[in-house]
C-alpha cells in the first residue's frame, strides 16, 4: 500500500494558475528557490491511463522520487469540479533536483469516467458533452505544448503493449503549432531576460521523449529455454525493447517528427541510449498482495516464527512497490536525468552536427519562465495572429467534426434542391411536409457524422422559410370544404397590418366550379366555390336574378333594416335592446291575447309552434285546420303584439330555431317566388338539368270535405285512395295540388325525389302512380347520391328547391320548412322568422340555402355516411288550412 | 473447415478462396473482430469459434501471436481471415487497425502507397478505416477487442469508420427509395481485465463511458450481451446498463491450474473459460438480422462482401476524409 499512501502525501502543485496566490506554500517555494541555485531537470509524464491501472502513471513518479521525500506544494486538482479540463500536477525532488510534471486529462480513463457520469456543466445534453470533450482535448493539446516547452524529458505512458500511432498525428499537430507560435512565445520569454538560446528556441532544449509500456504480451513461460536455444545473451524483454525502439524510431523518422537536427524537431530520441521501457512485471493488486501473504503465512504453518514479523516484500512479489532503489525503471530514467543535469542532451545526428540548445535553469528561473509560458498557452492571446494559430487547434484535432460539417454543408443545397424539385409556385402544407420528408431523406442519405443533427435542423428551417416566403398556399377552406388554391394572401376586406402588408390582395379561390340553377331554377350557370355564406346563399343568386327571375313575384322574407349606421352582429349573448326591453311583459300580452296559446317560456321560437302545430295523428292524410283552430299561426303573425325586430343588431348567421329573439338576418338565404299562375301536369316543368320526362311534380290530392266530419272523411279518403289511387275519380271531393322536392348536384344534374330513398322516374306509360304522400309525410334527406355517381367518383346532390302548385281553392297551404343540416344538437333552419308562411295560389318555388351557417357554426355536408342520414328536411313541411286566406 | 482461409490478403486484395465452403442457404450470421494491435482479436474469435483453449496453436482457427511475433511487437493476422463453423457462423478476423507494426512494415518494405495519401501514416489510418467500414457493412456483429479499457481513440475510430461506411445497397425492385441504413451490433470486449475491473462500480463506469462516447452513433452497441448475470451487484436501473460490454481476464497460466492449494489465488471473478463460454452462448443465441434489405444466402453474402470491399476501397467518402487529415 506504500505506493498509494505516498501518492497522497506527495501533494501536488498545479503548474498553472498562479501559484503566488497560495499563502504559505509560496513562502516555501520562495525559500527553496532562493536557496537552490543548482540547475534542475524537468521530467513530464503524459499519456493514457486506464481506469484501474496500478501502477498508474502518477505512481511512476513516486517510484523514482528520492526516499527523503519530495517537496510538493500547491493544491490538489479535481477535473470535474473545477473549470479546468486538464491539470498538471508537479512535485519537486530536492535531493536530485528534478521537477516532475504530471498531466491529467480526459485521456486518463479515470477522469473520463467521472466526466461521463457527471451531470454538471451541461454535460447531460449530448451537445454539451461533445463540446466539453472537444474543448478538453484542445486544452490537453495546449498542456502538451506547454510541457514540450518547459521540459527536458517527456515520458509517454502507454497502458498497452504497443506503440500508439495516434501520437504520430498528435505530434504533427503540436509541431505545426509550435513552429507557428515560436516567435510569439519568444517575445514572452524575452521579457523575462532569459538566455538568448532559450528565447530563440522557445524551450529549454529539444526534449527527449521516452516511451513506457505498462504491459507486454510476452509471457515468461520458458524464457530461459528460449534464450538458451537460440544462444542469445540478451533477454527476450531486451530484444522486444530494442525491436520496439527500432519500430518507433522508423515511424517517427518517416513521419519527420524526429530529424537529424533536433533543434528543428518537436523532440528527439537518444541515439545511443534506451528510450523504451517495458514493464514486464504484472501489476499486483493490493488485495492479491495481502492474500498471498496470508496464504504463505498459513502455509508456513508457523514453522518459522521469524517470518511472521517479516515486513520485507517477498522477492517474488514485484510490481506494487516500484520504488525499490534497484528498480529497472528507476535505472532507466535516472541515466537520462543524470545526463540532463550534467552534460545536457545532444541528440543531433548527421555529419555536420549543430550545437544543441540546452538550458538547465535554477528552480526559481524555471518557475518564472514556466508561469509565463503557461499563461501564454492558456490565456486568451492578445495578438490576433497567435489567436488564429490557436484557433487552428480545433480543425487539426477534430477531423471527424470537420469532415462531417464539410459533408453536411455540401449536401445541404442538394437536399434543398430535392425539396424544391417539381414544386408548383405555391403549395399546401401537406405538400410542404411531404417534400420536407423527401429532402431530409436525401440529406440523411449523403450526410455523415456528428454534425448531421444540427444541419438537419437547418434544412428544416430553410425549407419552411422557403415555403412561407411566397410559396405557401392559402388553404383557407371553402364552405364546401375545398381549400383556397391561391398563394397566401389577404382579403380585400382585411385591414392592412404589418403582418400581412407584404401579402398580395385577392379573394379566396378554390378553383372548384359547380353548376347550379338560379332562384327559380330556369337558368343554370357556373358558380365558384363560395368562401362566405353570403356569396353562397345570396350574392350569386342575386346576380342570376337580373337575367332571369327578377320578373317573378317574390314572397318577401323579413331582413334587417338598420336605423343607425353602427349596426352590429348580435348573438345569443347580446340581445337586441327592444327585445330585451321587457320580453316577459310582451309575451304576457301575447299570451293574454291568445290565451289558448301554450307559451310557457320566453323563448318562443317558431319551432315551438310547430311542435304544437303538428298533430301526431295525421299520418295518412293531409291535415285540416279550421281558421278558428287554436293552433293557427295567423293571429300570431298579424298580431301587433308580436315582438318587434331589432334595428340595431342583426343576426350574424341564418335564421334557425336557436336564434335569439328579435334579430333579423342582413339578407335572406332563402327565396320564395311564384313561378307562374298555373301548372300543366302533362308538360311538367320546363327547366334545364333534368333528365327527360322527370321534371314532373307529384300530385297531392286533398279532400275537400268539411272539417266537422273530418275523421269520417279521413276514413273515406283512405278507402278511396286504396281503391283508385292515381285516378281522377275522387276529383269531385278532393283538390289536386302538386309538389316537387328538387335535388341538385355540383355538376348541375337535377331531379325530384318520390320518397326518402327514391329518385322520381317517369314511367314509360306516361301515367305515374306516385303521389306526394311519401315526401310530405316522411323526413326527406338533405343530401342524396346523384344518379351520375356511378362513374367512380360519387357526387352528392343537395335539396335545393321545393316546387308547390297551389290550386285556387279555399284551402290554404302553409309552408313550414325546417331543415336540420347536421346530427343533433343542430338547430333547425327555416326561411320564416315568425312561423309558417301561407302560400297563395300559383306555382311556387322555394329555393333552399346552399350552405347552412348559424351562430358562427358552419354545417357542411358530413363526410361520415352515418351522419348523413340525420341531415334532413323535417316532414310536414306543407300543411293545409281551410278558410281565411293566410297572409 | 478446420483452418481459416484468407478473405483479404496482406496487400488488402480480395481473395476468392473463401467461397468454396459457402452454401446456398440463408440461415447464417457473420461475426467480425476489430481492434488494436495485440488486443487479442484472433484469440477471442478462436474461442468463440469453439476451440478448446488449452490446445496447442496448431488446432487454433485464427493464429494468435506467436512468440516470435510478440518478441518484436509485431502483428500476426494480415488482411482478413475467414472461418466457417458448423453452426453456419462466419467469423472474420481482421488485421489490427492503427497498428504501429503495420505502419512500420509499410515503411520498411517501402510500400508504394497510393498517390492520394500524403503520408504513410495517413495511408495506414485510411486502410484501418477501410477495414472498419468493411466489417460494419458485412457483419451482423462486430466485436471490438480492447487491451484494457484505456484508449479513447478506439471509440473515435469506430465512429469514423461508421461515418465512412458505404450505404446499404437499395434493392432495385423496391419502389420506395431511402430505406434505412443497416448497422451491425457492436460488442466491446475488454481483454486482460484486472480484478478491479470486475467490480460492479468499475464495470458500470465503463458502460457509462462507452454509452456517452458512442451516444451519437447508430451502431447498435446496446442490448445484446452484458455481464449482468456474471457480476453481482450491478444495478439494472442505470440508463447505460445494457451496453454490450464483456470483460475477459487473463487466461490462467498452466502453472496456476495445478491442483496445488497453495498456488490457488483469490481471484474475485469468473475464469476466462467460463466468461468466454457465456459470451459465446449469448452471441450465438442472438437473432440473425438481415445484412441488406434483401435476404442473402451464404454465397450471395460472399459476393456482397466482395462488392463492399471494392466500394470501400474506392469510396469517395474515404478519400474525402483523407484530404482533411493533417
Amino acid at each position: 500500500m506504500g505506493c498509494l499512501a505516498r501518492c497522497h502525501c506527495m501533494g501536488q502543485i498545479d503548474g498553472y494558475p498562479d501559484p503566488v496566490l497560495h499563502g504559505e506554500q509560496v513562502e516555501t517555494r520562495d525559500e527553496l528557490s532562493n536557496v537552490d541555485e543548482n540547475g534542475i531537470c524537468v521530467v513530464s509524464v503524459i499519456g493514457k491511463n486506464s481506469q484501474n491501472s496500478l501502477p498508474s502513471k502518477a505512481s511512476l513518479i513516486t517510484s523514482v522520487l528520492s526516499p527523503q521525500g519530495p517537496l510538493g506544494y500547491g493544491f490538489p486538482c479535481d477535473l470535474i469540479n473545477s473549470d479546468q479540463k486538464c491539470c498538471i500536477e508537479c512535485s519537486y525532488d530536492r535531493t536530485s533536483h528534478v521537477m516532475y510534471l504530471h498531466l491529467q486529462s480526459i485521456h486518463d480513463m479515470k477522469n473520463m469516467a467521472s466526466i461521463c457520469s457527471s451531470m454538471l456543466q451541461n454535460l447531460d445534453t449530448q451537445e454539451g458533452f461533445d463540446k466539453f470533450t472537444q474543448s478538453a482535448e484542445q486544452d490537453a493539446a495546449r498542456a502538451l505544448l506547454f510541457m514540450f516547452s518547459v521540459s527536458h524529458i517527456i515520458l509517454i505512458h502507454h497502458p498497452g503493449s504497443s506503440f500508439d500511432v495516434g501520437y504520430v498525428k498528435l505530434f504533427h499537430i503540436l509541431d505545426i503549432l509550435r513552429s507557428k507560435l515560436l516567435s510569439h512565445l519568444g517575445e514572452v520569454l524575452r521579457s523575462l531576460h532569459l538566455p538568448k538560446d532559450w528565447v530563440n528556441a522557445g524551450r529549454l532544449c529539444a526534449p527527449r521523449v521516452l516511451f513506457l509500456f505498462q504491459s507486454t504480451l510476452l509471457v515468461d513461460d520458458k524464457p530461459a529455454v528460449v534464450s538458451k536455444g537460440r544462444g542469445q545473451k540478451t533477454s527476450p524483454v531486451k530484444r522486444l525493447q530494442h525491436a520496439v525502439e527500432d519500430q518507433i524510431y522508423r515511424i517517427l523518422r518517416k513521419a519527420r517528427i524526429i530529424t537529424n537536427i533536433s533543434n528543428n524537431s518537436l523532440f528527439a530520441v537518444p541515439a545511443n541510449q534506451e528510450f523504451v521501457f517495458i514493464n514486464r512485471e504484472n501489476s499486483l493488486q493490493p488485495i492479491n498482495f495481502f492474500a498471498e501473504k496470508l496464504t504463505r503465512k498459513c502455509a508456513s504453518n508457523l514453522d518459522d516464527d521469524s517470518s511472521y514479523f517479516e515486513h520485507q516484500v517477498p522477492s517474488g512479489t514485484p510490481g506494487l512497490l516500484m520504488h525499490s532503489p534497484n528498480h529497472p525503471f528507476r535505472e532507466f530514467l535516472s541515466q537520462h536525468i543524470e545526463l540532463a543535469l550534467s552534460k545536457g542532451f545532444d541528440d543531433n545526428m548527421g555529419r555536420n552536427p549543430v550545437p544543441p540548445v540546452f538550458e538547465s535553469p535554477s528552480l526559481k528561473v524555471w518557475l518564472e519562465a514556466a508561469q509565463a509560458v503557461h499563461a501564454f498557452f492558456f490565456e486568451e492571446p492578445k495578438d490576433i495572429k497567435a489567436k488564429a494559430h490557436f484557433g487552428q487547434l480545433h480543425n487539426l484535432l477534430h477531423t471527424n467534426a470537420r469532415f462531417s460539417e464539410g459533408r453536411c454543408i455540401k449536401v445541404l443545397p442538394l437536399a434543398e434542391k430535392a425539396y424544391q424539385e417539381g414544386l408548383p409556385h405555391h403549395y399546401t402544407q401537406a405538400d410542404h411536409l411531404a417534400m420536407l420528408v423527401q429532402a431530409k431523406r436525401v440529406f440523411m442519405q449523403h450526410a455523415r457524422g456528428p454534425a448531421c443533427h444540427q444541419y438537419l435542423k437547418q434544412l428544416e428551417q430553410d425549407c419552411t422559410k422557403f415555403w412561407e416566403n411566397g410559396h405557401r398556399m392559402c388553404e383557407h377552406q371553402s364552405l364546401t370544404g375545398n381549400p383556397c388554391t391561391n398563394e397566401l394572401h389577404r382579403l380585400p376586406s382585411d385591414e392592412e397590418t404589418d403582418d400581412n402588408a407584404h401579402l398580395p390582395e385577392m379573394e379566396h379561390c378554390s378553383q372548384v366550379k359547380t353548376r347550379a340553377a338560379c332562384n327559380c331554377g330556369r337558368r343554370q350557370a357556373e358558380r365558384e366555390d363560395p368562401f362566405d355564406y353570403k356569396t353562397a346563399n345570396f350574392d350569386w343568386y342575386e346576380k342570376q336574378e337580373s337575367s332571369c327571375c327578377h320578373t317573378l313575384d317574390k314572397h318577401p322574407l323579413p331582413t334587417f333594416t338598420p336605423t343607425s349606421p353602427d349596426s352590429r352582429a348580435g348573438g345569443k349573448i347580446h340581445r337586441g335592446p327592444q327585445s330585451l326591453g321587457s320580453p316577459d311583459s310582451k309575451l304576457e300580452a301575447v299570451s293574454t291575447a291568445l290565451s289558448h296559446l301554450t307559451l310557457s317560456n320566453g323563448n318562443s321560437s317558431p319551432s315551438l309552434y310547430q311542435d304544437e302545430f303538428n298533430p301526431e295523428a295525421s299520418q295518412d292524410q293531409a291535415m285540416h285546420c279550421s281558421a278558428s283552430s287554436p293552433h293557427s299561426p295567423i293571429e300570431l303573425d298579424d298580431s301587433e303584439l308580436c315582438r318587434q325586430h331589432s334595428t340595431v343588431e342583426y343576426l350574424a348567421g341564418m335564421v334557425h330555431s336557436d336564434n335569439p329573439l328579435g334579430l333579423l338576418p342582413k339578407f335572406s338565404s332563402w327565396s320564395i317566388r311564384m313561378l307562374s299562375k298555373s301548372y300543366n301536369p302533362s308538360a311538367g316543368l320546363d327547366q334545364p338539368g333534368f333528365l327527360h320526362f322527370t321534371s314532373y311534380l307529384l300530385p297531392w290530392d286533398i279532400p275537400t270535405q268539411g272539417s266537422d266530419i273530418w275523421p269520417i272523411a279521413s276514413k273515406k279518403y283512405k278507402q278511396n285512395r286504396k281503391a283508385k289511387v292515381g285516378s281522377d275519380s275522387n276529383a269531385a271531393n278532393s283538390v289536386r295540388f302538386y309538389v316537387g322536392l328538387e335535388y341538385e348536384c355540383p355538376r348541375g344534374h337535377r331531379f325530384f325525389m318520390s320518397g326518402p330513398e327514391k329518385i322520381f322516374k317517369a314511367p314509360a306509360s306516361g301515367v305515374f302512380k306516385e303521389t306526394a304522400h311519401k315526401i310530405l309525410h316522411h323526413d326527406m334527406p338533405l343530401y342524396f347520391p346523384c344518379h351520375c355517381s356511378r362513374s367512380g367518383k360519387s357526387f352528392m346532390t343537395q335539396l335545393m328547391r321545393l316546387f308547390v302548385y297551389v290550386a285556387d281553392t279555399p284551402l290554404q297551404i302553409a309552408l313550414n320548412v325546417r331543415v336540420q343540416p347536421a346530427p343533433p344538437p343542430s338547430p333547425n333552419f327555416h326561411p320564416h322568422v315568425e312561423g309558417p308562411l301561407a302560400l297563395p295560389p300559383g306555382l311556387w318555388v322555394v329555393r333552399f340555402p346552399y350552405v347552412y351557417y348559424g351562430d358562427s357554426v358552419h354545417y357542411p355536408m358530413p363526410s361520415d355516411a352515418q351522419q348523413l342520414s340525420s341531415c334532413k328536411l323535417h316532414k310536414e313541411f306543407l300543411t293545409v288550412c281551410e278558410g281565411t286566406p293566410l297572409r | 473447415m478446420e483452418q481459416s482461409v484468407k478473405l483479404v490478403d496482406e496487400d488488402l486484395l480480395w481473395c476468392e478462396s473463401g467461397n468454396f465452403a459457402l452454401q446456398d442457404q440463408t440461415d447464417f450470421s457473420v461475426i467480425g473482430a476489430i481492434g488494436l494491435q495485440g488486443s487479442g482479436k484472433s484469440t477471442v474469435l478462436s474461442h468463440l469459434a469453439g476451440v478448446v483453449p488449452q490446445e496447442a496453436n496448431r488446432s487454433v482457427v485464427f493464429h494468435p501471436q506467436s512468440r516470435t511475433v510478440r518478441e518484436v511487437c509485431s502483428h500476426q493476422t494480415a488482411g482478413i481471415d475467414l472461418h466457417l463453423t458448423e453452426e453456419r457462423t462466419i467469423f472474420l478476423d481482421s488485421q489490427p487497425v492503427l497498428s504501429a507494426s503495420i505502419l512500420d512494415q509499410m515503411i520498411q518494405h517501402d510500400v508504394k502507397y497510393h498517390g492520394e495519401y500524403s503520408t504513410v501514416e495517413n495511408c495506414m489510418e485510411m486502410q484501418s478505416l477501410q477495414l472498419g467500414s468493411f466489417l460494419f457493412t458485412v457483419c451482423n456483429i462486430v466485436i471490438v477487442v480492447m487491451e484494457g479499457f484505456s484508449d479513447l481513440n478506439v471509440f473515435r475510430f469506430l465512429q469514423t469508420a461508421e461515418m465512412l461506411k458505404p450505404q446499404t445497397p437499395q434493392p432495385h425492385d423496391s419502389p420506395s427509395e431511402g430505406l434505412s441504413e443497416i448497422y451491425p451490433h457492436i460488442v466491446f470486449v475488454v481483454n486482460h481485465a484486472g480484478a478491479d475491473d470486475f467490480k460492479a462500480g468499475s464495470y458500470e463506469k465503463m458502460q457509462t463511458v462507452i454509452s456517452r462516447l458512442m451516444s451519437q452513433s447508430n451502431l447498435k452497441f446496446k442490448g445484446v450481451c452484458n455481464m449482468r448475470d456474471l457480476i453481482p451487484g450491478l444495478s439494472s436501473s442505470s440508463p447505460h446498463s445494457d451496453v454490450n460490454l464483456y470483460l475477459l481476464p487473463e487466461k490462467a497460466s498452466v502453472s496456476d491450474q495445478l491442483d496445488d492449494p497453495l498456488s490457488m489465488h483469490y481471484r474475485g471473478y469468473p475464469t476466462f473459460e467460463f466468461i468466454i463460454e457465456s459470451l459465446t452462448k449469448k452471441l450465438l443465441a442472438m437473432p440473425r438480422h438481415l445484412l441488406t434489405h434483401t435476404t442473402l444466402t451464404e454465397k450471395n453474402w460472399f459476393h456482397y462482401a466482395a462488392r463492399s470491399w471494392e466500394s470501400v476501397k474506392k469510396s469517395g467518402l474515404i478519400s474525402e476524409y483523407n484530404r482533411l487529415l493533417p
